[in-house]
């Protein structure tokens, strides 16, 4: 299996020299093609400062970071912007969806960025809507939707553009429980069927749950990982309590 | 310390503070420049020879000082509103600080006055100088001695401008002491959050909406276009009132519409950021109906103005030139107990015929009751009394020249001669609706009856000329016939009135040689000075007279239409900024969204531009379109008056329309750039 995301030694300091802070200290991991692998780790941990700096809104101290072999810390201005927009899929915990568009114009505005052909953006929304199980909110205005809806509309958004990673920041911080559980299945369905790889954010344990395998991030270093094999998921989950027990720290209290 | 923070405020929110500066400035410019024309020396040149009027203009322009005052007054209260509503979240936060709301209120007032003193400063500077440009424009406009060209500080225009805008900003000052008074705690906090809610109407009804008002508006369209809109004040008073109806409905539906139609085109509905901006329109178009219409009236307004007054005062320029031919007229109606000829009564009341040139000649007009204008004009006679506001030929007994003294005439005054055979006739017109009328009346055959003799039209065609001198192409209809038609009239005739006339130029060549000439003739004429009637009932008319009359009329409708055009359209630019600026704030978020999911700077900065373009362009095109029925109104004005030409005072008037309201929408797509970079 070929690795999409490959990170090595990366490195983020902020501050100067008289008062440095590590935000990422030495990390290095990859995501397989197809994977779906979640971070976990207590606020102040550096997941957000990683997630940042391998979607390229942050830049990194030192170290590499290859998508699909390529060096993206080496990427400028509007190569960057290109690369972000193609190979890159974005979901965030507050959905940033457009509330003066419509679902359909929301997701086709991923595609319209990219200059896909106008004939063809109609027709791969909705696709995407099919399977996303969202079909009949596309007319529909976000403040008309429920936000399981908007986050799925948001995962839509994040996937039609079939991107090579797609980065979910939190994506079920902003949903109940049930609401949570059908986009957590909808990522797996994805990837899945779609040969989706998924690179998730969260301090949620359950919502961690869903993922192949996690890492787990304390004070800029990776600190554990957990793969789940063939465990079942309740299993998978119980293991995961049992490293955020180990970790400390505020995680224990979100569960 | 409340005025080091109120310093350290305005110096951060500066480019908030663009717009209303910007604005500040060019209202205090604009209302010195114009308040100071009586102290400029090319108007004070200008103003020895043009008798009351250059007063009466200075007097009007007094008046519409209050007029724009208001106007701006509004206009400064709207922008700091807008200043005070991003503001809102920072005095919430000085409150939670432990700060009283008087505390805050000084800080406000602190400010005011800081704003007030440098946009005066700044302004009054702007203007002192500009006015000195203007008195350039003026003199050339106006073919003022460019010699009289001198820099000039009115110090009444100084006071007025501070006085007006003292008051404007004490009221400013007020407003925001209400305000901060007003608002809870809370609502000051949270202000930022609060008015994001996303008005959408339903696309059918605005399609719907939409027809209805196009159609309004192209009902009073036609209207407009009909010709009695010039007579008839109260049908055109309903097609304004229609205009301002149609125009707000045009606005209020005009984004589902938008939407709706581009939707059909997915080729330019699913391409870049196409889908964005048609929403942004859409759903901001909506929460500005009110302003948009407003906006689009007063450009509408604007354009009128000022093509309107520069047509004016080209098509009198134009006509003067042919209208005031000869240096002089003299004319004089006899009477039972007055029977001295032109001449001889000339020479009795002092007039100094030693100044004239050779070879005039007293020529004479006869009117009889039994040939009208409604004889001459026969079938076309109700035409002319329906269109022409001004006519008066028509209901009185037309003036009559013999064919060999009209020649004497034409000769002078350098016009075509008439030629006539025995029994035709004639009629020297040049006012454009009667030369019309007139023409049909040739064209019919219309024969006339004098003494007895019936005669025909000599062609289809009218003469263009007249006999008496004036300042526009106003002569409805002077009847020539033969020599032999009036051969019997004499003073004594029954049923006759006869006029005794002369047209004549000054010796000499140049300017001033004829100015002393002119000086000269009247010199000594008792009573002469100001009503130019002399005591034995002469009345004269001079090109000198025509010409002083005219250019101060002429200027006061230029300095009327160039004053009130600008402030309407600093005002609607204005307005239109700060609604967008506001706007851009509240879209900060969206385009945070854009960029995180992967759109680029370029793309970002296009899709802001057509936005932007939009707002700016949306009321301006209604108002083009409003404008050139509009100026067809003006247009059928004009014509009763003369003839009309609006090429060169549109294109004058595009020009201004692209300076400042292009400036304003330069400006306000890069403020709204940097807002939207803001992190």
């Amino acid at each position: 299996m070929s690795r999409v995301l490959d990170v090595q030694s990366v490195e983020k300091y902020y501050g100067n020299k008289g008062n440095l802070t590590k935000a990422i200290d030495d990390i290095s991991f990859f995501v397989e093609k197809g994977e779906f692998v979640g971070i976990m780790g207590a606020s102040g941990s550096g997941k957000t400062t990683l997630l940042n700096c391998i979607s390229t809104i942050d830049r990194v101290t030192s170290g590499r970071i290859l998508i699909n072999g390529m060096d993206i810390t080496k990427l400028k201005g509007n190569h960057l912007n290109q690369f972000r927009s193609r190979e890159l899929g974005f979901i965030f915990q507050d959905f940033n969806l457009l509330d003066t568009m419509t679902a359909f114009e929301n997701i086709a505005l991923a595609l319209t960025i990219q200059k896909v052909k106008p004939t063809e953006v109609e027709q791969r929304v909705l696709e995407v809507a099919k399977n996303l199980e969202i079909t009949e909110v596309l007319r529909k205005y976000p403040y008309q939707m429920s936000g399981g809806q908007k986050q799925r509309v948001a995962c839509a958004r994040a996937i039609v553009t079939n991107p090579q990673l797609v980065l979910a920041d939190e994506p079920t911080g902003a949903l109940d429980s049930k609401a949570a559980r059908m986009l957590l299945e909808s990522f797996e369905r994805l990837n899945w069927s779609m040969q989706a790889t998924i690179l998730m954010v969260t301090h949620d344990a359950f919502t961690a749950s869903y993922a192949d395998r996690i890492l787990f991030i304390k004070d800029g270093k990776i600190f554990n990982e957990l793969v789940k094999g063939t465990d079942s998921r309740k299993t998978f989950f119980n293991k995961i309590i049992e490293v955020v027990t180990l970790l400390g720290g505020e995680l224990n209290d979100v569960i | 310390m409340l005025f080091k923070l109120s310093i350290s405020n305005m110096k951060k929110s500066m480019k908030d503070y663009t717009i209303y500066f910007m604005t500040l400035i060019l209202g205090v410019a604009i209302f010195y420049m114009f308040n100071s024309l009586d102290a400029q020396r090319s108007m004070m040149v200008m103003s020895s020879s043009t008798y009351m009027v250059v007063d009466l203009l200075i007097h009007l322009l007094g008046g519409v000082s209050v007029f724009i005052a208001i106007v701006l007054a509004f206009l400064i209260v709207y922008a700091n509103n807008f200043l005070m509503k991003r503001r809102k979240r920072e005095f919430g936060i000085y409150m939670t600080l432990g700060m009283g709301k008087s505390q805050i209120s000084r800080i406000l007032i602190g400010e005011t006055v800081l704003v007030g003193l440098i946009s005066l400063a700044v302004g009054l500077a702007v203007g002192v100088f500009g006015s000195q440009l203007m008195s350039i424009l003026v003199a050339k406009m106006f073919e003022a001695n460019m010699e009289a060209f001198t820099f000039v500080f009115s110090s009444a225009a100084f006071w007025k401008t501070i006085v007006y805008f003292g008051i404007m900003y004490l009221a400013v000052m007020a407003f925001n002491t209400v305000m901060i008074s007003r608002y809870p705690l809370i609502r000051l906090i949270h202000a930022d959050k609060q008015g994001e809610k996303v008005k959408l109407k339903n696309p059918i009804l605005s399609v719907i909406f939409f027809l209805i008002s196009a159609g309004i508006l192209g009902y009073a369209y036609y209207q407009v276009s009909q010709p009695q809109i010039v007579t008839d004040l109260n049908l055109f008073l309903r097609m304004v009132f229609l205009g301002m109806i149609g125009t707000f409905g045009i606005f209020w539906s005009l984004s589902g519409f938008l939407i709706k139609v581009v939707q059909m085109v997915k080729s330019i509905y699913l391409r870049r950021l196409h889908p964005f901006v048609l929403r942004q329109v859409g759903s901001q178009v909506n929460t500005m109906t009110v302003s948009m219409t407003v906006i689009c009236l007063l450009l509408f307004l604007t354009i009128c103005i000022f093509s309107g007054s520069m047509a004016m005062n080209e098509s009198m320029k134009r006509d003067l030139q042919e209208c005031a031919a000869a240096d002089v007229n003299v004319m004089k109606e006899y009477s039972a107990d007055d029977e001295m000829p032109l001449r001889e009564s000339m020479e009795l009341d002092g007039f100094d015929l030693s100044v004239l040139q050779d070879g005039w000649e007293e020529v004479r007009m006869y009117r009889t009751p039994t040939v009208t204008g409604e004889n001459v004009l026969g079938s076309a006679f109700g035409k002319l009394a329906e269109e022409h506001i001004y006519f008066s030929a028509a209901y009185r007994a037309i003036d009559m020249i013999k064919v060999s003294d009209y020649n004497k005439l034409a000769a002078i005054y350098g016009k075509e001669p008439c030629v006539l055979g025995p029994n035709q006739y004639q009629v020297a017109v040049n006012n454009e609706t009667a030369v019309d009328c007139y023409r049909e009346a040739a064209q019919n055959g219309t024969q006339i009856t004098i003494n007895g003799a019936v005669y025909q039209p000599v062609s289809e065609d009218v003469l263009d000329g007249f006999v008496e001198m004036s300042s526009n192409k106003d002569n409805d209809g002077v009847l020539i016939v033969p020599d032999e038609a009036l051969e019997g009239v004499t003073l004594q005739s029954e049923g006759y009135q006869v006029t005794g006339f002369m047209a004549a130029n000054y010796v000499g060549t140049t300017e001033e040689e004829k100015q002393e000439n002119e000086t000269a003739f009247i010199a000594n004429v008792e009573d002469g000075e100001e009503s130019y009637l002399s005591i034995h009932g002469l009345s004269v008319m001079t090109r000198q007279a025509l010409y002083a009359a005219s250019v101060g009329l002429g200027a006061s409708i230029i300095f009327l239409g160039l004053y009130l055009g600008i402030v309407f359209l600093i005002s609607s630019a204005a307005l239109l900024a700060l609604k967008v600026l506001s706007e851009s704030t509240d879209n900060r978020a969206r385009y945070t969204i854009l960029r995180k999911i992967g759109a680029d700077e370029k793309m970002i900065s296009r899709a802001l531009f057509e936005q932007s373009a939009f707002y700016f362009l949306l009321p301006l095109l209604l108002a083009v379109i409003h404008s050139i029925f509009g100026l067809k109104v003006a247009d059928y004005l004009l014509k009763t008056m003369g003839q009309s030409q609006m090429t060169m005072p549109i294109i004058a008037t595009a020009a201004l329309l692209v300076l400042i309201y292009g400036g304003y929408f330069l400006i306000t797509y890069w403020g709204s750039k940097r807002i939207i970079r803001d992190k």
